[in-house]
């Protein structure tokens, strides 16, 4: 048991001594100084004792050996090369390999005996010339210590800060969520009574309600580096792998996010970035016939709007060239035959669809799109929006504007026979009552229709595996909306909106897919929420 | 874990030899009686509204809510090859499962017993569908009573989960 809580405690570290190691790696890369290999240093160093701690023997050797080579960097004997560099990268990636696998649900040790062999064959390379290594021995004497000292000025600090395990604070906001739903449910049984005593207790409550949810919402912020730091490391990879001149710069990197936000975010950011990369961004003979610099800049920017957060990809490269997307989206029957400018709303939607990303000469000739409906989905699922900024040869500019939590969110409550299911607000368009006219048959299939559209029927107690109401034509419509696809999913009776807490629960296969997670009614009574993604 | 109990030079030296115990916490399903390690267990609650989960085979009950904690349950019956057990009435066992909690729907609690190991016998796994789930068996008034390791059959329905 106790290794258990050791074990969690030991990855947690791992991952800031391994985010460490890799931009001083980067940081060595750009020519960097003692201070760099001081650094590098020190995290493996630290690295090794946990894993011998911990009794995890590949990612102790592993570390033994790259602090080896270390120590040969830093007293000299060993110069700094392109391989060495190289080998030091493939090492850290064995590294966090290693920790993975000794921490994950099936502890093993990985294999190191290959990349140890690497390590050492690179390590035993003589320097060039005594000369050389006789100079650096000198210089790395003076500096090193002087070095050392202003990478540690939190030691010094009297910190007033302590540590928790991020799943208290989870907990705390569950607790605090379920207040909320409480407190609706008290202000809606003193609004039936009538009493003012009661109400004005009631207002009272809700506003210290409102500034605990604010305090423990706050706490639960964490600067958006903790995600981004890893980027620096992927982009260089990836630029390197694509022969393309990349300057990664990241700015704003101590906005805070909510942390259930955050881990939701790295995907749909390293997305577009590697979007970027790999279609925004020539290379560089193709920027230099373009009139621009050689290396490209591209810059992830994290910044506070109000109550949202905009994180945004920007950059340089060749942007999204209109007059070859409009011929196929006119061609596809997205925008009228008589449009001849896009508006950025109409690129963002015609980009994002899933049919039109997907397809590769599109990809091609618009020199993006490959997953953008993907970053779309996850945005919008998270109860945010998406902008794009473009102008053809000059660059792009994808911003993500996100709220401040997911903890909370709103949803419609609606039941069929017995059984009360959420559909989270973000998905959901319109409603209305259904009627015998409204159903028809297109394709055969049935098909709701709303104004001039028709939209997939979809019958929720089908959906759960309950038999069909007495009547088709009965019950309530829910326009769903997600990803530029909707359909109109039909359930007996809204029971009204609710905040709720989204809480994960052990599902089983099959039982998975149909839903995002669960929550808690006023009632008490455990309510399943439907993934709107499932339906559609 | 530790069974290593230092006694007193006077104990020892009584006439029946001390032989260590397991406690077991023993409990009928569809008409069948089974025993687990009594630390197995983190908590006993009854019955309560137990929301369906579509989807899930008939070896999963639902979900409850345990003081905030949406918390899965499986049918303990069901699950081990017997028989549903009977709804309304009836207890949940609340089984530590990694770092949380999975409930096991029974009929009822019989006893618990502390039972001297040497008084453990061998069983065939086929008693039950879910390899690797028996343990062993005991006598307990008079009648064999299967030993499951309950993380096995949770494990065995539920998978890694979330």
């Amino acid at each position: 048991m106790d290794t258990g809580r050791y074990a969690k405690l030991f990855l947690s570290e791992s991952r800031e001594n391994l985010s460490e190691i890799n931009n001083a790696l980067l940081d060595l890369e750009r020519g960097g100084s003692d201070t760099a290999i001081a650094r590098l240093f020190r995290a493996v160093h630290t690295m090794k004792g946990m894993g011998a701690a911990m009794g995890y023997t590949s990612v102790a050797e592993l570390s033994h050996e790259l602090e080896t080579l270390l120590d040969k960097v830093r007293n000299g004997t060993l110069v700094v090369t392109r391989p060495i560099i190289d080998t030091l990268f493939s090492g850290v990636d064995a590294l966090e390999q290693a920790v993975d696998l000794a921490t994950g649900p099936a502890p093993q040790q990985l294999d190191v005996k290959e990349i140890i062999a690497r390590i050492q064959t690179a390590s035993s390379e003589e320097a060039p010339q005594t000369f050389t290594s006789e100079f650096a021995i000198a210089g790395v004497d003076k500096k090193g210590p002087a070095a050392s000292e202003p990478s540690t000025p939190s030691a010094q600090k009297t910190s007033r800060h302590i540590r928790i395990d991020a799943k208290r604070l989870d907990t705390l906001m569950n607790v605090v969520g379920e207040l909320v739903i409480a407190r609706d449910r008290i202000a809606k049984i003193a609004e039936q009574m009538g009493d003012e005593a009661l109400l004005e207790a009631t207002r009272r409550a809700s506003e210290i309600l409102a500034t605990l949810q604010n305090e423990i919402m706050t706490s639960r912020m964490v600067p958006v580096w903790q995600v981004f730091e890893r980027f620096p490391r992927v982009v260089r990879d990836t630029a390197r792998a694509l022969g393309k001149d990349v300057d990664f710069k990241i700015e704003g990197r101590e906005i805070e996010l909510d942390r259930s936000m955050l881990d939701e975010m790295g995907e749909p950011v390293l997305h577009l970035l590697r979007n970027s990369l790999d279609h925004g961004i020539e290379t560089p003979d193709a920027r230099e016939k373009a009139d621009k610099p050689r290396m490209a800049t591209l810059t992830l920017t994290a910044e506070r709007d109000r109550a949202t957060v905009l994180i945004r990809v920007t950059d340089d490269g060749r942007g999204i060239d209109q007059a070859r997307v409009l011929p196929r989206a006119k061609k596809l029957g997205l925008v009228d035959q008589n449009t001849t400018k896009l508006t950025e709303q109409e690129l963002v939607a015609i980009i994002s669809r899933p049919g039109f990303s997907t397809s590769e000469k599109v990809t091609e000739i618009s020199g993006r799109g490959v997953g953008f409906d993907i970053v779309a989905t996850r945005v919008r699922a998270l109860g945010g929006s998406l902008e794009v900024h473009t102008d053809a040869g000059l660059g792009t500019s994808v911003s993500m504007r996100l709220p401040l939590t997911i903890a909370i969110s709103r949803a419609l409550l609606a039941r069929v026979d017995k059984e009360v299911y959420a559909i989270p607000l973000t998905h959901v368009l319109e409603t209305f009552s259904l009627s015998q006219p409204m159903l028809l048959q297109s394709k055969g299939r049935q098909v709701v229709a709303i104004r001039d559209d028709l939209f997939t029927a979809i019958w929720l107690r089908e959906r759960v595996g309950l038999p069909p109401a007495a009547s088709a034509a009965s019950g309530q419509v829910v326009l769903i909306e997600l990803a530029e696809r909707r359909a109109a999913l039909i359930v007996d009776e809204f029971i009204g909106q609710q905040e709720i807490v989204v809480k994960q629960f052990d599902g089983v296969s099959g039982s998975k897919t149909l839903f995002s997670g669960a929550t808690i009614l006023g009632d008490g009574s455990p309510a399943l929420i439907v993934d709107a993604s499932s339906l559609l | 874990m530790t069974d290593a109990v230092t006694l007193p030079p006077e104990q020892i030296v009584q006439e029946e030899p001390h032989v260590p115990t397991r406690r077991l916490l023993v409990f009928n399903i569809g008409g069948s009686s089974f025993a687990c390690d009594m630390d197995s267990f983190r908590e006993i609650v009854p019955m309560q509204h137990i929301t369906r989960l579509p989807g899930a085979p008939n070896t999963v009950r639902g979900l409850i809510n345990l003081r905030g904690t949406i918390v899965t349950v499986i049918d303990g019956g069901t699950s081990l090859g017997k028989q549903a057990y009977g709804r309304a009435e009836g207890l949940i066992l609340l089984v530590d499962y990694f770092d949380r909690w999975i409930g096991v729907g029974v009929d009822d609690v019989r006893d618990i017993q502390d039972v001297p190991i040497d008084q453990f016998g061998a069983a065939d796994q086929a008693e039950i569908p879910l390899p690797g789930a028996v343990t062993g068996a005991v006598e307990i008034e008079g009648k064999r009573v299967l030993v499951l390791d309950i993380k096995t059959v949770v494990q065995q329905v539920i998978g890694q989960g979330r």
